[in-house]
């Protein structure tokens, strides 16, 4: 194919953003599902708060490789 | 191979595959809602093995990054058995996809990581039906 091998850090950058996704889908799908005065629903908002953060220091450390932005409204 | 989730009668047959369980367990979730019979697959290899076995597929999501075989590589297999099949490749890297695919083919799209259940669930139906809506 086209595309270059995968170095071992491309694999560790991408293996992260991966688990990173899953918190952000997962929670996502909670906070979209828990009853408006669930008080847990805060508690999963901070959850998907950290896992998007997290994407955003992954592409502030890798610049190059994290060119596209990260502009998942609902994650 | 990780398994089949709600064989239901005359529902939409999507094959989901992708290394990381934790993203099919999140496709998986997305999709649920009684009209997606999803057959789940951990690698290239095991997606091959099922598609003669099962029933014919409308769609193939697979993530592009796997060890061993590529989702690129995974559809062009899976096209010599299912040559009008629809792919939906998951990536965390659209320029990577591009690298190796510089143009999709009209059946084909992707969707980056991460993604939210509705972005998942519209570009399904996009793919599938023209509309945004499953």
């Amino acid at each position: 194919m086209g595309a270059e091998p995968m170095t071992d850090d491309d694999k560790s950058r991408h293996d992260f953003k991966n688990q990173l996704a899953i918190i952000c889908g997962f929670s996502e799908i909670l906070i979209a599902e828990a009853a408006a005065g669930d008080p847990r629903r805060q508690d999963l908002q901070e959850i998907h708060k950290a896992a998007v953060t997290a994407l955003e220091l992954l592409a502030h450390m890798y610049p190059r490789e994290e060119a596209a932005p990260v502009n998942h409204p609902g994650c | 191979m990780v398994g089949t989730v709600k064989p239901v009668s005359r529902s939409i047959a999507i094959l989901a595959v992708d290394d990381e369980p934790g993203v099919l367990a999140l496709v998986r979730r997305c999709l649920d809602d009684g009209h997606v019979a999803l057959t789940e697959a951990s690698s290239g290899k095991d997606a091959l093995a099922l598609i003669p076995k099962g029933p014919s597929l409308d769609l193939l999501i697979t993530d592009l990054r796997m060890p061993e075989m590529e989702g690129d590589e995974l559809a062009r297999r899976v096209r010599t058995l299912a040559p009008d099949l629809k792919v939906l490749y998951l990536t965390s890297h659209a320029d990577r996809l591009f690298e190796a695919k510089p143009q999709l083919w009209a059946e084909e799209a992707y969707l980056d990581k991460p993604f939210t259940r509705e972005g998942l669930r519209e570009a399904v139906a996009l793919l599938l039906f023209g509309r945004t809506t499953l």
